[in-house]
């Protein structure tokens, strides 16, 4: 069969991006109070490190990254600490925040500056760390980890993902307008830091302006040695998916399961590079981001720098919210965004959009129908998958099959849902149906890790009575010693026979040692975020431990029979 | 999950299952005409009768399932489903056969099964093939093409006599005149194919008449394709495998089997192409399955009119490919986005090995 060379399926929804990309990239008003979630990134929380009442200055940490995965969170204004509380956080949970009362102007903590190309890479990554830098596509994953893949995987390309596919964000679209050159000066940065040894810049043909910016940056900055490329690709949703983009750009296909490093690609968002580079060339931590603000509910949508931590309110208002019109509140896009049940949140790391939309504009959705199985979803489905039938094992709970048919490589696109005539919300059956096989699973390794404690128990066991076993024989050895066995009365082959199995039992039980080692080490330089999975390995471990003790001793102590008795 | 829907934006796709239905009435339409011009309101009285106790049937199992009735009835289905049947019966049938079919096709292969989407076998065909297999007689019974106006035109109220189920059997006889598939299928063991034509075994106008509908049909089929509510690959493949199999047998009999035109034009091929086997809810669903599903049944329709019981067979073909379709799409699965190989079947899990 002919090899593809774009991903499949994929739709063109209208884009509406024109309201928000007539006016120029402004600088927010600074608010006067921040609301600073500790969890605002993929990974482990962070832990607070300022008390309240202390006085912070704009980029001082306020809370330190707590764990392989995690991100600092820094003050993104000059204040004094007014409280560390549960706040509303925008998935409907609660979590815990740094508030800070902004007070007089910007008082800067900064790092010292850097210049990227005369510092190792270890300077480099332990900057990003130091200065908060998470992927600002909307996956908030932090830029250090990422930038880590270096360690485990071969990347040959950088790749910049300004296609910005999803209707109404031009968070990229504006920033590359106005910071083309840093954007590229930060993608060669990370381009080598993951050891890349070219640029590949990916973005729609909807972008003219922020293409002509980067042309413009890309000659500009010409005779650099990483060579960097612009391809422009025609519009479509979802073409700003990581691996949809690896396909449409380098037409490899990133592994099921796998990462896009798997194929030497390497994704960062525009806005992300650019993070980076302040924070090593100003020694800047991100405080800062680039926001949407659009919809048919406000009277002046466009593009805002905004400090982490502003209300959503305050920079809606500012934009001419007419809180009547306003029906649903987004914070991403329309396909994969978040509806926010208040306006009483701030802004966080992963806020590249917010749409105030009208009734008209979002309605809500009519009742789901009977799916007719009419394919519309297959067409659109840009992982190749067969949605109707998962929907209907999803239904079904026939979780079995739904993995059969690949229901983990859903990358919950929502394209299925856009083209439905059914109105049904597959992608959000989907979701529902991975967190139950989730669920599964970890009910499974529980009972594993329930069995693997016993086994532990029972390899001490037997290590302790194999040790007494060895310490009554020596002492029985001792005993004998003085009356030696006249020739001839030797024991025959049978202790020789038995040493030899003993000694292939040591043998077994050492590798067993190292491959539960192995598993142990591999986990967790794999970046293994569960630590119940962490101390199941370790469990395994110990008890692997205790087998090759035990063995240990049953040899030493047929060793010392045989040796005694010649 | 998406916000935005296809419905918000203009696209010659209807973005809603109500108008898909809605469009697949209209595209009936050239068909239900040409077959009330040749044959009479026989057509228009089965459509009307059928059309309307799919809806009240629906109801009335919804009713006594429990489930919202509007919401369901609104979906037009149940009405495709009336529409379809009533065009398939022969013209002019009675009441209590209709009622029979209609029983069939939405209360049990329908709502049995769990309504809408839920049914694996075509409801409309399940209906037919109940009602051939149960009424013979009635069921062969297809009306002479005397036209829907004219000198010899059956009068309407004469029809209505015979949809109450006045009319004699000897009567209805005399009215009717045997489909060409018929005719040709029992045509006697060893008469030559050119001798039976020869022999004009058909009322006049019969065959012109049949391939007019067809080329209605089709015309109904290209407003389907045009709007995008059915894919092309189960017609072509359906047309395409059926010309293909009639071209072979035709080829080594000439004497005794149809020719290929006659195959696609004299029967229900065309009609069964484009708005039976290309119901969604029970063909295959993936792209590869819908080919080797729409081959399946070109292929099984062949195989049944020139070996089997019946004259034609798009019914039988089109439930037996039914009961292939899941096993179809088990096989048929596309590659996935960062999979090697596309996965066949269902294999055992790794713990049952």
């Amino acid at each position: 069969m002919v090899e593809r060379l774009d991903f499949p399926g994929g739709i063109t929804p209208p884009t509406r991006k024109a309201r928000a990309t007539r006016a120029p990239l402004r600088e927010a008003a600074r608010p006067a109070r921040v609301v600073l979630p500790l969890a605002q990134h993929a990974g482990a929380p962070a832990e607070p490190c300022v008390r309240v009442g202390q006085r912070v200055r704009t980029g001082e940490p306020v809370a330190r990254a707590a764990g392989l995965v995690s991100a600092e969170v820094h003050a993104s204004v000059t204040g004094r600490v007014a409280a560390l509380e549960e706040r509303p956080l925008h998935d409907g949970s609660r979590g815990p925040c740094v508030v800070i009362d902004a007070e007089g102007e910007d008082d800067w903590w900064t790092l010292p500056s850097l210049d990227w190309r005369a510092t190792d890479d270890d300077a480099l990554l332990a900057r990003l760390d130091a200065s908060g830098v998470v992927g600002l596509g909307g996956a908030a994953f932090p830029a250090q980890v990422k930038a880590r893949i270096r360690e485990l995987h071969e990347v040959d390309t950088l790749v910049v993902n300004a296609a910005e596919c999803e209707p109404y964000i031009s968070a990229d679209d504006l920033l590359l307008r106005h910071h083309a050159a840093e954007v590229l000066e930060g993608a060669r940065m990370m381009a080598r830091l993951a050891g890349a040894a070219r640029i590949l810049v990916g973005i729609e043909d909807d972008k003219p302006e922020a293409l002509a910016a980067l042309e413009a940056a890309l000659a500009a900055s010409g005779h650099d040695d990483t060579p960097a490329e612009i391809r422009v690709i025609a519009t479509r949703y979802p073409s700003g998916g990581e691996r949809q983009l690896i396909k449409r750009l380098l037409g490899r296909e990133v592994p099921s399961g796998g990462l896009p490093a798997d194929v030497g690609a390497h994704c960062h968002n525009p806005g992300t590079l650019r993070a980076a580079l302040a924070a090593v060339r100003d020694g800047r931590p991100l405080v800062e981001r680039v926001v949407t603000l659009t919809g048919e509910a406000l009277a002046r949508p466009g593009n805002v720098v905004a400090r982490l931590g502003t209300p959503i309110a305050e920079l809606l208002e500012d934009a001419g919210l007419a809180r009547p019109a306003l029906h649903r509140l987004v914070m991403g896009g329309p396909m994969m965004g978040r509806a926010l049940g208040e306006l009483d949140l701030p802004v966080v790391k992963a806020t590249n959009c917010l749409i105030a939309a009208t009734r008209e504009e979002l309605p809500d959705p009519p009742p789901e129908q009977p799916c007719i199985r009419c394919g519309a979803c297959e067409e659109a489905c840009p992982a190749g998958l067969l949605p109707q039938q998962l929907y209907w094992f999803a239904r079904g709970r026939e979780h079995d099959k739904a993995e059969r048919f690949h229901l983990f490589d859903c990358i919950e696109c929502g394209a299925c849902d856009y083209v439905c005539p059914s109105h049904i919300p597959l992608a959000q059956y989907f979701r529902a149906g991975k967190d139950a096989i989730r669920a599964r699973r970890r009910e499974a390794a529980r009972a594993d890790h329930a069995r693997h404690r016993f086994e532990f128990r029972q390899a001490r066991l037997a290590r302790e009575a194999a040790e007494k076993e060895a310490r009554r024989a020596a002492r029985k050895q001792a005993a004998a010693r003085p009356r030696r066995r006249p020739a001839g009365e030797a024991q025959p082959a049978e202790p020789a026979a038995d040493l030899r199995g003993l000694r292939i039992a040591e043998t077994a039980a050492r590798a067993a040692e190292r491959k539960a080692q192995k598993a142990l080490t591999r986990a967790a330089e794999g970046g293994e975020q569960d630590p119940a999975v962490i101390a199941d390995l370790e469990t395994q471990l110990a008890t692997a431990r205790e087998n090759l003790q035990a063995a240990e001793a049953r040899l030493q102590a047929a060793r010392d029979a045989e040796e005694k008795t010649p | 999950m998406s916000l935005m829907h296809a419905a918000q934006t203009p696209s010659r796709r209807p973005a809603g299952t109500a108008a898909v239905m809605g469009w697949l009435l209209i595209a009936t339409l050239p068909g239900i005409a040409a077959l009330s011009w040749h044959f009479g309101w026989g057509v228009l009285t089965n459509v009307a009768f059928a059309a309307a106790l799919g809806v009240g049937l629906e109801a009335a199992v919804l009713r006594l399932r429990g489930r919202p009735a509007g919401a369901t009835l609104a979906d037009n289905s149940a009405l495709v489903t009336g529409v379809l049947l009533g065009a398939s019966l022969p013209p002019g049938s009675a009441w209590w056969l209709i009622l029979t079919g209609m029983i069939a096709a939405i209360v049990v292969a329908k709502q049995l099964y769990g309504g809408l989407g839920h049914n694996p076998f075509n409801p409309a065909m399940v209906g037919y093939a109940v009602l051939l297999v149960s009424f013979p007689v009635p069921m062969s019974l297809w009306a002479a093409p005397t036209g829907l106006v004219g000198p010899e035109a059956q009068p309407l109220g004469e029809v209505l006599r015979q949809f109450a189920g006045l009319a004699t059997l000897e009567t209805l006889d005399a009215l009717s005149g045997a489909t060409p598939l018929d005719a040709f299928k029992h045509k006697p063991e060893g008469l030559m194919a050119a001798e039976f034509w020869a022999a004009s075994p058909l009322p006049e106008g019969a065959l012109t008449a049949w391939r007019q509908v067809a080329l209605a049909w089709l015309a109904g089929g290209a407003l389907l394709l045009y709007k995008r509510i059915i894919g092309w690959q189960i017609p072509a493949a359906m047309l395409a495998s059926l010309a293909l199999l009639a071209a072979l047998l035709y080829a080594a009999s000439p004497s005794h089997q149809g020719s290929p035109l006659f195959h696609l034009l004299g029967g229900a091929a065309v009609f069964g192409a484009f708005f039976i086997a290309t119901d969604p809810v029970s063909a295959a669903t993936s792209r590869r399955g819908r080919w080797l599903y729409g081959a399946g049944i070109g292929a099984l329709v062949v195989l049944i009119r020139a070996f089997g019981g019946y004259p034609d067979a798009v019914a039988f073909a089109v439930l037996l490919m039914n009961l292939a379709a899941p096993l179809l799409d088990y096989y048929t699965e596309p590659r996935a986005y960062g999979h090697a190989a596309a996965t066949r079947g269902i294999a055992a899990r790794e713990d049952d090995r």
